[in-house]
């Protein structure tokens, strides 16, 4: 699960965003890994969309400043929130372009704040308390999120797991987002950057 | 806990702006909370049994063994591959792709099977793939003039050269010593609710300490196959003065960046064990005593601790007269009564260089066991508590914050060439940490965000134009600053998790950042080659595992005073 996090923070920071936007792709994708969700493909779809927008809040309906609302964006500005999310009236995230992403943020929240709240689009359903529930039968979006207080006694309880097995193609994708992180090499890099030059071996 | 009683009102630790400064963290020396130092303590009171249960190697070296610890409630085994290395392919960079020996550390005992997928793969090291049986994967390159100074002098009957040994300390160092979750090996996560692995870094310091005890005993075959009618073992009191050395590079150097709730854990506990002792209202004769002899048998430590790096040089050199002037002042000085060790570190301060003062807090730690131990496990830290940014913090007192603990980044002038200098990237090739120079090379679109002073300052100037409430306002508007935000809070909340510094200006001294973790580790003897790495001894004067029933398990890292080295 290091490895799943390192990978999706560094695609997401290669992707184009913030360090502390990517810390956050990368903790709820393994979170969501964890939980035998598909965290490092759904992080992969929402990469290869493009950007997306910032949310707009005004009262309990989030809307994007253009286009679908980024679901990492949104999520941290949820954890940001928490106490608010935790003990308001609910509220809607319009338009959001993978809503599965901003599950682990939720998540978050209720074990922070020790409350117990819901995720509901057309298409999936968490609920997190003591346990922490629910299914999602499509990964992409766009859809409105719906984030209340809740529990969802009916839900299937998530599957612990300590490996995620990441389809070729996701983690293909993820490392070549990951591969613009990296600077090119050069010699003189090479040899002055790590600092060599001088014998190691006696 | 008896002394807690009778403390005065207890002395504060020291300022975090005092501590976290590079060149004093680059002045740290291993101390009895260090993590191999727990680990032996925990070996002898836990009454740990060691065995090895396969030693396959033939005459050229080449070979498998296993080395089993075996604790109250778990089994661990060090897996041991020995090749035959042609001396042109061994480097200690990590770009090599060969070495004289690889190991793994295997969770339990391994049956054939294990072993066989370990063959495949543990010599391949970051080419192969373990799972999540194993806990950490490690290889070593000899030192080779000290190797068959060795083997050639034991298969005749002879002892090696004393001299030898101490110029360098050990048989094999090890290039990398890789755990959690690096390579398919099992993470932290899954073995850190075991009592032994509680305190950071026990599966690594456990790997090593088998791993020294496989090389003495390699060695020694090796020298019964050369010489099988003339051959003797090393002399007990001479084998414990061969450590495993590492060589260390920049890779390292980020980790205490990374992970700042953990680097408070660390120095947090030594620094509370510090305010404890020098807390203390009195002291005993002989705890006095104790004390002067730590010190003299610190001053031969230093006499014996070798480098050729001319910044050592002079720190050794400053190192050796800070002890000559402690042992001075300690054979005068009043120790026993009003609050003796807090007037002697008044006194250090106002006389002893950085290495010397360092060296003080460790010494003045040893005879207090029981005063400070209980700190230990304490060092691991739940790095996920304090990760969530707390949105509801008004933007004021994050500026507060910011001031508080990035007061001197706000005060440098960042438009100074000199104070950006340096650039921390990944590089395409090998996907290690290096350093770069911002002005001379294309490399600032790839910057690693290891540089908070520099991001304190431009989140601060942000904060000073942000006209709404709330922090999660802000971090909204400014995404940009989100990493630094988050790393400020922490250190609101941890004082000792920042290193309050500048880890980009041109007068960066990696090693610097290498030491300070290393010093937590155990490790001594730090033996800088450049800047940007240094050469270190690990269980350098411990008891091998055999001798842990007999002996004191604590009282190994300084070298005794008896007479010869």
């Amino acid at each position: 699960m290091n490895e799943v996090e390192a990978l999706a923070r560094k695609a997401a920071r290669g992707a184009g965003f913030s360090w502390g936007l990517a810390e956050e792709a990368g903790r709820a994708v393994r979170w969501l890994a964890s939980v035998s969700l598909p965290g490092p493909e759904t992080l992969a779809t929402r990469l290869e969309r493009g950007s997306c927008g910032t949310p707009l809040i005004k009262g309990a309906v989030w809307t994007a400043e253009a286009g679908p609302l980024c679901p990492l964006i949104a999520g941290a500005a949820l954890a940001d929130r928490a106490e608010a999310v935790a003990y308001g009236d609910g509220g809607t995230l319009r338009q959001v372009a993978e809503p599965l992403l901003l599950v682990p943020f939720v998540a978050a929240i209720a074990a922070q704040t020790g409350t117990a709240l819901r995720v509901d689009w057309p298409e999936g359903a968490f609920a997190f308390a003591a346990d922490a529930r629910g299914a999602s039968v499509s990964l992409t979006g766009p859809a409105d999120v719906r984030v209340s207080a809740g529990t969802g006694p009916d839900l299937p309880l998530l599957a612990c797991q300590l490996r995620y097995v990441m389809p070729a193609a996701t983690s293909d994708l993820l490392a070549a987002y990951a591969h613009r992180t990296y600077a090119p090499d050069t010699e003189a890099s090479r040899l002055s950057g790590a600092g060599a030059g001088l014998s190691d071996n006696d | 806990m008896q002394h807690e009683a009778t403390q005065s009102p207890g002395i504060a630790p020291r300022d975090p702006a005092t501590v976290m400064q590079l060149a004093r963290m680059g002045s740290f020396h291993q101390c009895r909370l260090s993590f191999m130092r727990q680990l032996l303590r925990r070996f002898k009171s836990e009454n740990w049994r060691f065995e090895v249960r396969l030693f396959e190697i033939d005459a050229n070296g080449v070979g498998r063994a296993v080395y089993t610890a075996h604790g109250p409630q778990n089994s661990y085994s060090l897996v041991a591959f020995a090749h035959d290395l042609p001396p042109e392919m061994r480097s200690d960079r990590v770009i090599a792709t060969a070495w004289d020996a690889t190991f793994t550390l295997f969770d339990g005992i391994p049956d054939a099977a294990d072993l066989d997928r370990l063959a495949q793969n543990v010599p391949l090291q970051e080419a192969g793939r373990v799972s999540e049986r194993e806990l950490s994967l490690a290889r070593a390159n000899r030192s080779v003039r000290l190797w068959d100074h060795v083997v050639s002098r034991l298969a005749t009957g002879q002892q090696p050269d004393a001299e030898k040994i101490r110029d360098v300390g050990y048989l094999m160092r090890t290039t990398a010593v890789y755990g959690s979750g690096k390579f398919g090996a099992a993470d932290r996560e899954a073995t850190c609710n075991r009592p032994e692995f509680k305190a950071p870094f026990q599966v690594e310091m456990l790997h090593v300490y088998l791993i020294r005890a496989f090389v003495m005993d390699l060695v020694e075959f090796m020298a019964r196959q050369r010489g099988p009618e003339t051959a003797v073992p090393i002399d007990p009191a001479l084998r414990r003065k061969f450590g495993i050395g590492n060589s260390t590079g920049l890779g390292m150097a980020p980790f205490l960046l990374n992970h700042p709730a953990l680097l408070h854990g660390w120095i947090n506990a030594r620094e509370t064990a510090l305010a404890r002792v020098r807390s203390l209202p009195s002291v005993r004769s002989d705890e006095a005593d104790s004390l002067r002899s730590l010190v003299r048998r610190a001053h031969r430590n230093a006499e014996e601790w070798q480098s050729a790096h001319p910044a050592q040089i002079a720190k050794l050199t400053a190192l050796r007269a800070d002890l000559a002037a402690l042992d001075a002042h300690l054979q005068t000085a009043d120790l026993t009564t009003d609050a003796p060790w807090d007037r002697l570190w008044h006194w250090a301060e106002g006389t002893l260089g950085l290495e010397g003062q360092e060296q003080l807090v460790s010494l003045l730690l040893e005879p207090y066991g029981h005063l400070v131990d209980d700190l230990g496990p304490g060092m691991a830290a739940d790095e996920a508590a304090q990760w969530r940014i707390d949105g509801a913090m008004s933007v004021q007192r994050l500026r507060a914050i910011t001031q508080e603990v990035y007061g001197w980044a706000l005060d440098t002038d960042w438009t100074n060439p000199a104070a950006d200098a340096r650039v921390w990237y990944v590089s395409e090739a090998k996907l290690e940490p290096r350093l770069g120079e911002r002005h001379a090379e294309p490399i600032a679109p790839y910057e690693q965000p290891l540089c908070p002073g520099r991001d304190a300052a431009r989140m601060y100037a942000d904060l000073c134009n942000f006209d709404e409430a709330t922090v999660a306002a802000f971090t909204l508007r400014h995404p940009e600053h989100r990493h630094i935000v988050r790393r400020a809070q922490i250190a609101a909340a941890l004082p000792y998790a920042e290193i309050r510094d500048n880890t980009i200006s041109a007068k960066l001294l990696p090693i610097d950042m290498l030491r300070a973790k290393l010093s937590f580790f155990g490790a001594c003897h730090f033996d800088p080659r450049s800047d940007r790495w240094v050469r270190i001894n690990m269980y350098k004067h411990a008891p091998f595992p055999a001798e842990l029933g007999q002996t004191d398990a604590d009282d190994w890292t300084l070298p005794p005073l008896g007479a010869g080295h």
